[in-house]
């Protein structure tokens, strides 16, 4: 008997980042329509998701100094009524976007299973896509949002609101948009991903998207 | 650590050994015996074709030895190693090292340019992209595609994307190349020369090719020819010696 040994040394483990960066922006360079499509189902969602989300936050300010409490806050209310709709349309939007771009590309996935691809490379691959494409876009989407914010602003500056109250929710909104959108689409990636790397490489081949 | 007897390399260069494989799908209440006990052995260098009519188990046989689909029972012995005692990232690394798969739908990655997809196999096992480029460029240039390196799949006629696929299963000095119907979707002229460049390949490295085909042609090049039917191998026929 003998014995000998697979070694796995600097298997796989490192792919280099300039290979994964390239990995993940060829969805883009791929189909080009049918990314943008994506991208913008997601910019969509931000816009509405950071709109409703600096409305919110503004009149929270707005409303703080208001005579007539109860009316504020039912305004309040019905905004944050508003949010939830856009928080779930965001959520819904971001997952089934992710699990399209990813199941779209099975075929490839099983290629690169072929090649020697290790389950976790896979995953890595693709939730950086996902997550990357989450993240361009919600800054895309914020940038657009409070551009028409900026459009259709409708609060005075005389009542108490001040000019450093606007600029503080825009920065606060960025932020919170960013990162709620970037982290379902890291969620929305994480799924479709585990599934594809869980599969074995014939299975990913044949199907069908 | 993986253990082997070594029986198996003693006399003869032995590639690949086949031992009593077995893969059932279930349908419901039907077993459906794909591959039904087969066994033969394939000595290094040699240029095997696997023939059969459809539904004979020839592609199941072929996802059995590429470790792309478990068998439900048998063994198999890929240069000394055996598929069975493999946990997945094993797997994954004897796919990377050992085997070399040509596709019938070329199975390009479509994004990548030819260089890029032959260094792929490369890159997964280890090496540096500066020396997986180097050594791609050479192999790309063997199969007649030197100047066709920076060429996304789009701009690749089929001819051309079945030699990035070769130049691809070369990529990592393999064991074993599995050719899956290389020539079906190929007129007769282009189907001749990728069969001359896997020859050529073959002659030149030594490597073991097995092409699962209806082609005259690659019938006629190879070495052996295993027939089947189902599931089990009806006879083997040797072209040479």
């Amino acid at each position: 008997m003998q014995d000998f040994q697979i070694e796995l040394p600097s298997y796989n483990k490192q792919l280099s980042l300039r290979g994964l960066n390239e990995f993940v922006m060829s969805n883009f360079k791929q189909d080009k329509i049918s990314s943008l499509l994506q991208l913008l189902t997601i910019v969509a969602t931000s816009i509405f998701f950071s709109t409703s989300l600096f409305d919110y936050l503004i009149n929270i300010k707005y409303t703080s100094g208001s005579v007539n409490n109860s009316i504020a806050q039912a305004e309040i209310n019905q905004l944050l009524w508003i949010l939830s709709i856009s928080l779930l349309v965001c959520l819904i939007s971001i997952l089934t976007n992710m699990l399209f771009v990813i199941t779209k590309r099975f075929q490839e996935i099983g290629t690169l299973k072929c090649l020697g691809a290790l389950d976790n490379t896979i995953l890595k691959i693709f939730i950086l896509m996902g997550t990357a494409m989450g993240f361009i876009a919600s800054i895309i989407g914020v940038v657009f949002g409070m551009l028409i914010q900026a459009i259709f602003f409708e609060y005075s500056l005389l009542s108490g609101l001040t000019f450093l109250d606007i600029i503080r929710s825009v920065g606060y909104t960025s932020i919170i948009t960013i990162i709620v959108v970037s982290f379902l689409s890291f969620l929305g990636a994480v799924v479709p991903a585990y599934r594809a790397s869980k599969m074995l490489p014939i299975e990913a081949m044949k199907y069908n998207a | 650590m993986l253990k082997y007897s070594g029986q198996f390399s003693d006399a003869f260069d032995i590639t690949l050994k086949v031992i009593g494989l077995e893969k059932y799908y279930y349908r419901g209440e039907e077993t459906v015996k794909a591959v039904d006990g087969i066994d033969f052995e394939i000595v290094r260098g040699e240029f095997i074709s696997i023939i059969g009519p459809s539904g004979s188990g020839k592609s199941t046989l072929f996802n059995c030895i590429g470790a792309l689909v478990k068998p439900t029972s048998g063994t198999l012995i890929l240069d000394e190693i055996d598929l069975a005692e493999l946990d997945t990232e094993e797997m994954a690394w004897l796919r990377c090292r050992k085997i070399g798969y040509i596709f019938q739908t070329y199975n390009i990655v479509p994004v990548m340019t030819a260089l890029e997809n032959v260094s792929l196999p490369m890159i997964f096992g280890g090496r540096n992209s500066e020396d997986a480029f180097n050594r791609s460029i050479k192999i790309l240039k063997s199969v007649g595609l030197g100047d066709r390196l920076d060429h996304r799949v789009g701009e690749l006629s089929g001819g051309q994307q079945q030699r990035v696929a070769i130049a691809r299963a070369f990529a990592n000095d393999p064991a074993i190349i599995l050719a899956d119907e290389p020539t079906a979707n190929l007129d007769r002229k282009t189907g001749e020369d990728i069969i001359e460049i896997l020859k050529n390949m073959n002659e030149e490295k030594d490597v073991t090719i097995i092409c699962a085909t209806h082609d005259k042609k690659i019938i006629s090049n190879s070495d052996k020819v295993i027939w089947l039917r189902d599931g089990k191998i009806e006879k083997i026929v040797g072209n040479k010696s």
